[in-house]
């Protein structure tokens, strides 16, 4: 200190406005620490509390047919949400229980127990309609109370209008919507959009801010899936599958595809028993419930548990025994190969040795002489394993990689599988006779359809595919599938030789056949080969029958398997083939592909046999073998009487009535004015009269050749089911 | 307003230039200091715009009326411009008669205080509706009272006995007394307050130190043997160690000065004015103006401070005699020493003391004491520019 004691010590002074300002600096860079360095960090911590951030959930995007009939949706629904642990008194909370009680018809004690839950989040009911939320609204309104601990926000539902309906191929959601099956599970992301955010300013006591700082991040709804099924066609392959379950009590499940031919679309795909979606957890079948019901406690759940598992899976894509469906890819590796004359001769003599061991044919007695025509249409086990011993190991080991079955089809379904097969460095001289018939070895029913379609389609195996189109919500398309040519099986030539058998075929089965349809398909009946590997039950049989039509120019195909059926014949003619024939009906009917008869066809006349003091059932039998269809009339045990009498003339596919009821009066039809018409047009007014129709001219080549004359004028009386004949050309 | 402040300007301009026949017209109407004037005046508008804009949440929801502190404070403002005037024009010499009497009618008060509040924190008088802080009246007290002692003791300064213990004591005193009304922080500020006085005042920098020692010596032993000051370090190294407690305003504070960056949100576009910040119109005030101002208005503030403090050390250094000096000093290092606390408070550079900020922090006594502590400063400015002694 120089200063002199008295003045005024100038440079302490000095010193004190410098030390300020150095402090000042120092707080200038503490702040820029704050606020320009470490400005992100704090700022969004800042953010984050100030905002809260309200979801939107996105719709779920609905999936179509083909023709955009809705079979899965999600429509808006609610959610009522409490947080328990913010309430203050026991007084609110018995408020609160008997509010909502009363606006939710919930237990109002269980809704007491949520309310003493120390938990921020807990969801009181979901799914609700909007009347519900709005009374529970109403509650929450009544008393500002409640608006922090109660709130209501959208809670999309998913609805599967159609219920069973393709259930193993859509699929179902679960809780949270996403999807956990099916079409819903593999292509979720998809479906699913990304959901909404608004985020909103808010003070720390959870009100709005005064001003705005909104900001809206739209939900972006999932895209939709258009499927190639057509919902008629399902629904026809559907009841049918059904109604033969019952009819033949079947005891495992079964599964049916219908493919369009030309392009590999699928058009309809069921497995039976299925399941509701909408109720995914709840068996619906009522003969599987009948099963169980014999089962108490533990082994009922269990036993449940594992049918609804098992109801959810697609058997459509899931390996089984083809059998002598198979038979159709044995033939076209040999036509193909030149290895089959069609001139030939096979002799059956109902086994074939291999080696030390004999292999029967189905027919015990043999076939006797036959070409591979016949050989084909009698379904001849030693003319095929004949076949494939010509062919080869090595050959058919080629082949059946040719057609597919070593890989899954990518029909883009989940849980699909591939082939089972023999390898080929084990393969013995047994297995390929086994093969050559479709026995050893496992494929599934859409690599089945895929190749024999190609067969079908000139050689060409077309792309199997379910998904047509997927449209996001904006209406862009994202993915737009369109039929693929993945190689060529087979020749034209040979595909041709193979439509003209299959179809000789099925008209010398009878069970498949239906007059002017040209329905060519072979039908299939495999041991079951994990059964039989136990030694035991190795009566268990699976019925398939595979067919196309019209066998001239192939437009659908259509593939039933029937997993065990309990009836005393077994075999896929005589339940798969009838359930085929009426799919493929339905279908060809739907797709205006209308029957193309021909004179050719008078050689199909049955007579009608005497049905009359038989129970009805006896006499539909009877009848069906004969193919015949039968309406029966009134509810009586015992046939009455028939009509037409036995001893007329009728065609095959024409009705027969059946009269059970006394009082019934015998039903009287007025004919119709059928000059000047197409075939189809005349078969069409004859049934809906309930009338049958015979065709007889020459060169009727459908769909021009008009009816020039039938034989009752029209505008008579007649009894029903009398038959009228129409005059072509 | 501005165009006074022209006038005025052209009236020191022509002062320079005539330096004689101002000289003579100085004796009449002496001149204050006009940059020192602007500062208070820009200091005060920036302080009034910004207590609006942060209190404006808090008043509406504590309140139900958004104006309800800035309505209030405007009144005390114009108040305390009246009073700063005021003040300004009386003689510093007539205030030097009457320091003992403040101080002792401020010692009163402060014992006062003790024994009517019925407040848990014993920092109020009411009388009738008007509510008073003895404490802001007593830090005026007590720099005119030390003022006036170290221009009587100029000569013994430099002695212990005269130089530090007996000011010490008078100015431990009052601060003791407000410690015991449990407000720390007026007694850290006074003793501030104090030493810089004594310091400035010429008293041996080594006799301080024996003083150093016992107050660090008492300071430590807070903090190891109480848990209020533990806990106030302990959240002072870790806010979040204490998140719902202390530790909250302090980290709502570094978020609200952070989220600022360079520009700030927006005058008025603070968000967490919105109830994050408990008491954003009080001593958290500045991290409202970091937030909505941006560094760059931050920056401005501190310069603005800074350029008063510098200011005010100018006229102090120019004052006409060591009262009128010491008194400048008193009340610069007041600010000084508020303003470095509080933003180092608010920045988490130091633990939590409520120190407000001069002219921003909600206040009606505060303000209106500080504005009249200015009406000193610029009192004693009036005969400032002719001290000859003084460099600028």
């Amino acid at each position: 200190m120089s200063t002199k004691p008295g003045e005024k010590n100038l440079r302490i002074y000095n010193f004190f406005r410098i030390m300020a300002v150095v402090l000042f600096f120092g707080l200038g860079i503490q702040l820029f620490r704050i606020q320009i360095i470490e400005h992100d960090e704090y700022e969004a911590k800042a953010i984050s509390q100030q905002t809260s951030d309200i979801v939107i959930e996105p719709n779920r995007g609905s999936i179509t047919d083909r023709n955009g009939n809705i079979l899965a949706v999600s429509a808006t629904a609610y959610k009522v949400v409490m947080a328990p642990s913010i309430i203050q008194s026991d007084d609110v909370r018995e408020k609160i229980a008997d509010g909502l009680s009363s606006a939710l018809s919930m237990d109002r004690d269980k809704i007491l127990e949520l309310t003493k839950k120390q938990t921020q989040y807990v969801e009181v009911a979901r799914r609700i309609e909007e009347e519900t939320a709005n009374a529970v609204n109403a509650f929450i309104e009544s008393d500002d109370v409640y608006s922090s601990i109660l709130t209501v926000t959208e809670d999309p539902k998913r609805y599967y209008p159609n219920g069973n309906m393709l259930s193993t191929v859509l699929g179902f959601v679960g809780s949270d919507n996403q999807g956990l099956e099916g079409i819903e599970y593999l292509y979720d992301d998809y479906l699913k959009g990304s959901a909404g955010k608004l985020i909103a300013t808010k003070t720390s006591i959870g009100t709005a801010m005064p001003f705005e700082y909104e900001k809206l991040i739209d939900p972006q709804d999932g895209a939709t899936i258009t499927l190639t099924v057509d919902l008629e066609m399902q629904e026809f392959l559907e009841t049918h599958l059904e109604n033969a379950r019952v009819e033949h009590n079947v005891q495992n499940r079964m599964a049916g595809i219908v493919m369009d031919v030309k392009t590999g679309e699928i058009l309809a795909i069921s497995s039976k028993p299925d399941y509701d979606p909408n109720d995914p957890f709840t068996l619906t079948d009522e003969l599987t419930l009948q099963a169980l019901s014999t089962l108490t406690g533990d082994e009922y759940v269990a036993a449940y548990n594992e049918k609804v598992a098992e109801y959810r899976k697609n058997k459509a894509i899931e390996q089984y025994e083809p059998g002598s469906t198979f038979k159709i890819i044995t033939s076209a590796m040999a036509l193909e190969e030149g290895l089959v004359s069609l001139t030939e001769t096979f002799n059956c003599v109902g086994f074939l040795k291999i080696g030390s061991i004999t292999v029967k044919c189905h027919k015990t007695e043999g076939h006797g002489t036959e070409t591979f025509k016949d050989g084909l249409a009698n379904s001849c086990n030693p003319v095929f394993m004949t076949l494939g011993f010509r062919i080869g190991k090595e050959k058919f080991y080629d082949y059946v990689t040719l057609f597919g079955f070593r890989e899954k089809t990518g029909v883009g379904l989940p849980g699909e599988q591939s082939g089972y097969h023999h390898a080929l460095s084990a393969m013995t001289d047994l297995d390929l006779a086994n093969c050559s018939f479709g026995q050893s070895f496992k494929i599934t029913p859409m690599q089945l359809i895929a190749a024999v379609s190609s067969v079908a389609n000139d050689g060409n195996f077309m792309q199997p595919y379910i998904i047509k189109e997927i449209t996001d919500s904006n209406g862009n398309t994202i993915v737009s599938n369109t039929p693929q040519v993945v190689r060529r099986t087979v020749s034209e030539e040979t595909s041709d030789i193979l439509c003209e058998y299959l179809e000789n075929a099925v008209v010398v089965g009878k069970k498949a056949y239906l007059p002017g349809y040209h329905i060519a398909g072979k039908t299939g009946t495999s041991q079951k080969l994990d059964t039989r590997e136990d030694g035991e039950d190795n009566d268990k049989r699976v019925a398939s029958f595979i067919c196309f039509a019209p066998a001239s120019d192939p437009q659908i195909c259509v593939l039933v398997v029937v997993d065990e059926p309990d009836s005393e014949v077994q075999y896929g003619s005589y339940i798969a083939a009838p359930l085929g024939k009426d799919i493929i009906k339905d279908c060809l009917d739907h797709l205006n592909i209308t029957p193309d008869f021909n004179a050719g066809e008078e050689a199909l006349q049955v007579k009608v046999p005497d049905v009359t003091d038989i129970t009805v059932d006896e006499a539909s039998d009877k009848l069906s073998e004969l193919n015949l269809q039968v309406m029966t009339v009134g509810v009586g045990e015992k046939v009455l009487y028939q009509l037409p009498s036995d001893g007329q003339t009728l065609m095959e596919g024409n009705t027969v009535m059946l009269i059970t009821d006394e009082e019934e009066p015998v039903s009287k039809a007025v004919v119709p004015d059928l000059i000047g018409k197409t075939a189809a047009e005349c078969n069409r007014l004859l049934v809906d009269s309930g009338l049958n129709i015979k065709i007889v001219g020459e060169n009727i080549n459908y769909p021009e050749t008009l009816s020039t004359a039938q034989s009752i004028t029209a505008g008579t009386e007649v009894d029903k089911m009398t038959v009228v004949t129409v005059t072509f050309g | 307003m501005v165009a006074c402040i022209e006038n005025l300007k052209g009236i020191v301009m022509t002062k320079r230039l005539l330096q004689p026949k101002i000289k003579e017209k100085r004796k009449r109407l002496p001149m204050f200091d006009i940059p020192f004037l602007v500062g208070v005046f820009l200091l005060l508008a920036v302080g009034l715009a910004m207590l609006y804009s942060a209190g404006y949440a808090q008043a509406l929801l504590k309140q139900g009326d958004s104006y309800y502190y800035i309505k209030r404070q405007m009144i005390f403002a114009v108040l305390g411009i009246v009073a700063m005037f005021g003040v300004s024009f009386i003689p510093y010499k007539i205030y030097r008669r009457f320091v003992l009497f403040f101080y002792i009618v401020s010692i009163a008060l402060l014992v006062l205080v003790l024994i009517v509040s019925k407040d848990s924190e014993k920092r109020w008088l009411y009388i009738g509706s008007f509510q008073f802080q003895p404490s802001e009246m007593a830090k005026v007290a007590v720099i005119m009272f030390l003022a006036d002692y170290i221009a009587r003791n100029k000569d013994s300064m430099t002695t212990f006995r005269k130089g530090v213990v007996i000011p010490v004591l008078w100015f431990g005193l009052p601060a003791g007394l407000i410690a015991v009304e449990t407000h720390l922080s007026g007694a850290i500020l006074i003793t501030s307050i104090g030493f810089i006085m004594i310091i400035a005042g010429g008293c041996r920098i080594r006799h301080l130190i024996p003083i150093a020692v016992t107050a660090l010596g008492g300071f430590a032993s807070l903090i190891f043997f109480t848990d209020y000051m533990q806990k106030r370090i302990s959240t002072w190294i870790d806010p979040s160690s204490d998140r719902l407690g202390d530790g909250w305003q302090i980290l709502q504070s570094l978020m609200t000065i952070g989220s600022g960056g360079l520009f700030g949100v927006g005058y008025g576009k603070s968000r967490q004015k919105y109830l994050y910040m408990s008491e954003p119109q009080n001593d958290f005030i500045f991290s409202i103006v970091c937030e909505e101002l941006g560094y760059i208005g931050a920056i401005f503030i501190l310069a603005l401070f800074a350029f008063l403090i510098w200011r005010g050390i100018y006229i102090a250094m120019r004052a006409p005699d060591r009262f009128s000096s010491l008194l400048v000093v008193g009340i610069i290092g007041r600010i000084c020493v508020q303003v470095l606390f509080n933003i180092a408070v608010v920045t988490n550079t130091i633990p939590v003391t409520g120190i407000s900020l001069p002219f921003f922090s909600y206040g009606g006594t505060a303000l209106v004491i500080m504005l009249c502590e200015m009406g000193l400063v610029l009192q004693v400015s009036r005969y400032s520019a002719t001290d000859k002694g003084g460099a600028g």
